[in-house]
């Protein structure tokens, strides 16, 4: 291929201390894979803040929604964007049955016992798609599949939508809770439950649509990475992990501290990879969360 | 504010869970086997020792130690495939031992000592009398010592290294040898032999294998004096990572003109293959884990959007449809699980069907007890042309001489031998890998 370094002895010199493009590269997927992940996390939070439940079967439900956009673009014939759409409304449907099953029975005894449940559905349908689906990844192929280079960074097309796609959605969120009805209702039962009840608002429906919209932001979020990650039983486990820090660090109910704490995270991840160790540049993100933990622990987004 | 704090907890909760599960081995229960076809009569022991008069019909129970979990999975599933097959010939035959079923069961090797040694354990308290496994030096090792002070028998499945076929054959134990060093050995010459190729990447893991002997075999070759292809520094990431990202980046900013993956599993290699797409490499990609199988079928999912990307894969542990026995292995192994066998189930079956016959030759009372001596004097003298061809040689030390030859190919069909050399041939110093 291309230019190759100089070679003054028997060994190859290590990419230079500041390549730029080396640098703006590992920032376009510090960027990308902050939005899946603020996308991820948000939809985490709506079920958090609303609900009050730990969900922890939401990686499980991204991961449906990667595998389920490669199987209805498989046996249906059906392109990728059509085959995502269907997912995520499939995988918001089961939102809904998960919040009738596993969620709501349970809301009038100890939270502890929902948190159980999820653990208990994330295996079932962890174990279940391996059964039906295999354990092998899946290649989602995307029309989206140009790579461009711009300023020798390499950026596919594919990111660019994640990009795109991922701060609208959360931004109309931000945007819809503040303002329509529901939305607002929303809120005030994430403020006070039973402030909320008073005035009338039917919390159980309040809880169904949290949990459908938590669920359909999972599986956004797994079909936008599909294409990047490719499909695997496994996608979604170690995001909750990563969620669950972002949530920490920035706060469960400030949706745009999600989304900056998560791009914010997620670089400093990635440029601490490329720069410091690629070894640690997980525990990195623990390490912001445990120093956040001890100085601000309602996250560095909450209003006081 | 309340429920941030009970998120925080459960956060740090999950952290600490998962640095302690990252320590603490975890074994796995056993995998339901699947109904599988009995090996052709073709796949059959060359010889069949009379079995001795049995003293019981208690079931044997025997243990597989492989990949469960984890990135690596799909090899570990080839191998509890073959392993299958190997158990399910006997007892179809009506056992072993005089007609004493065979009972087995497969432990997550996982990928560190810990988990391989609690594995270990909960085999051999289990009733194991032999357990069959260890893929990788950095488990094997630690397991196999384990086994062998609790004084259970042992086969090894080594994979590829040098370090654990040295430890191997310092402990007296049996394994069935991979090409390991020796495959590294060809690869490079492979390599060297092509002018297209004038610098070399590397991006692995940093687990024990890949760290110590496939990277250091490379630098050995390719950053002496006079060789043709030039190697970058190698980026390392933690073994088991699956999102290479940061390492694939940094990895196409040098521009290599070949860049091989040292990563296994399809969970690592195929989201890296693809991420390399994503960030427009234009070299020749190796993975270290693409063997046939894989390869057809990702390839098969794949199909165009991978075309223009040049990936060579290896069939390192190649079988022979020429070769009678390997034929009937091949299509056993294709038949149950719709896929072409790869090492690790090669390796799996002839350990099983080597120890399976030689607990025939022991005897009951020998099985019952472990006892060695018997067990190292009954699988020299079992008779066994390997799956790929080659016949069975053991050596003073236990090893099993398997080195065989592998191919490079491409995704457009053409293959290029590669023959590899035996391992004591090999320019390199032993010493450097292990210390006795």
């Amino acid at each position: 291929m291309g230019e190759t370094p100089p070679v003054s002895s028997s060994r190859m010199p290590e990419v230079r201390a500041l390549d730029w493009t080396v640098f703006f590269q590992q920032v376009w997927y510090g960027l990308v894979n902050g939005v899946g992940i603020a996308l991820f996390a948000t939809g985490f939070s709506v079920g958090l803040s609303v609900v009050g439940i730990i969900n922890m079967a939401h990686g499980e439900l991204c991961m449906l929604g990667a595998i389920f956009s490669y199987t209805f673009m498989t046996f249906l014939g059906i392109n990728y964007f059509v085959a995502g759409v269907i997912a995520i409304l499939a995988i918001a449907a089961f939102g809904y049955v998960i919040s009738r099953i596993a969620v709501q029975p349970l809301l009038s005894g100890d939270r502890l016992g929902v948190v159980m449940s999820t653990i208990a559905l994330g295996y079932i349908i962890l174990n279940a798609t391996i059964y039906i689906f295999g354990s092998s990844p899946k290649q989602v192929v995307t029309p989206l599949n140009a790579v461009r280079d711009i300023g020798g960074v390499a950026i596919s097309d594919q990111t660019v939508l994640l990009l795109v796609v991922g701060i609208a959605i959360i931004v109309f969120l931000h945007v819809w809770l503040s303002r329509s009805n529901l939305g607002r209702s929303m809120r005030a039962t994430a403020g006070n439950e039973l402030g909320a009840q008073l005035t009338g608002i039917n919390i159980h429906a309040i809880y169904h649509s949290a949990i459908v919209i938590s669920a359909g932001l999972a599986a956004v979020a797994g079909v936008l990475l599909a294409p990047m990650v490719t499909a695997s039983p496994t996608l979604g486990q170690p995001m909750l992990l990563t969620a669950f820090a972002i949530l920490v660090i920035a706060g469960v109910n400030s949706l745009p501290a999600i989304i900056w704490v998560g791009l914010a995270v997620s670089v400093a991840q990635a440029l601490f990879g490329q720069y410091v160790s690629t070894y640690y540049s997980e525990v990195f993100v623990y390490a912001i969360m445990v120093l956040v933990l001890l100085v601000k622990p309602e996250g560095i987004g909450a209003r006081r | 504010m309340e429920r941030q704090r009970v998120l925080a907890r459960v956060a740090v909760v999950l952290v600490a869970l998962a640095l302690v599960i990252s320590l603490v081995s975890c074994a796995q229960p056993a995998a339901s086997p699947t109904a599988a076809p009995a090996p052709t009569a073709a796949a059959a022991p060359t010889t069949a020792a009379p079995p001795p008069a049995s003293t019981s019909k208690e079931s044997v129970k025997v243990a597989l130690l492989t990949y469960r979990t984890g990135a690596p999975k799909s090899l570990g599933d080839e191998a509890v495939a073959s392993f299958k097959m190997a158990v399910d010939y006997f007892n179809a035959k009506g056992g072993i031992l005089g007609g004493r079923k065979i009972e087995w069961k497969d432990f997550d090797e996982g990928l560190d000592g810990q988990t391989s040694v609690a594995s270990a354990k909960e085999a051999m308290a289990w009733g194991a009398k032999i357990v069959i496994g260890g893929q990788e030096a950095g488990t094997a090792e630690p397991m196999q010592a384990a086994v062998n002070q609790a004084g259970v028998l042992f086969f090894g499945t080594t994979s590829a290294s040098l370090r654990q076929r040295m430890e191997l054959r310092r402990t007296g134990n049996f394994f069935i040898e991979a090409p390991g060093g020796a495959y590294i050995y060809g690869f490079t010459r492979w390599v060297q032999s092509h002018p297209e190729y004038k610098t070399f990447a590397h991006v692995s893991w940093d687990d024990t294998f890949d760290k110590d002997i496939e990277d250091a075999m490379f630098h050995k070759a390719f950053d002496a004096p006079g060789s043709s292809v030039k190697m970058f520094p190698t980026i390392f990431s933690p073994v088991g990572q699956t999102d290479l990202t940061t390492s694939l980046v940094k990895a196409v900013a040098l521009k290599p003109d070949m860049l091989f993956l040292g990563v296994f599993g399809r969970d690592a290699t195929l989201p890296a293959v693809a991420k390399l797409k994503e960030l427009g490499y234009t070299g020749t990609v190796v993975p270290l884990d693409f063997g046939q199988d894989l390869a057809a079928e990702s390839g098969k999912q794949l199909g165009d959007y991978w075309t223009k990307m040049p990936i060579v894969f290896r069939d390192f542990y190649v079988y022979d449809p020429s070769v009678p026995e390997n034929k009937a292995y091949g299509d056993a192994y294709k038949a149950l699980t719709n896929k072409e066998p790869g090492y690790h189930g090669v390796a799996a079956y002839e350990a099983a069907m080597i120890t399976l016959q030689a607990f025939d030759i022991m005897g009951s009372d020998a099985v019952d007890k472990m006892d060695g001596a018997a067990f190292d004097k009954a699988v020299r003298s079992v008779k066994w042309v390997s799956p790929h061809g080659v016949a069975v040689k053991f050596d003073d030390k236990g090893q099993m001489d398997n080195a065989g030859c592998w191919v490079m190919s491409k995704f457009d069909g053409s293959k290029t031998p590669a023959r590899m050399v035996p391992w004591e041939k090999l320019d390199i110093q032993l010493a450097d890998y292990y210390k006795q």
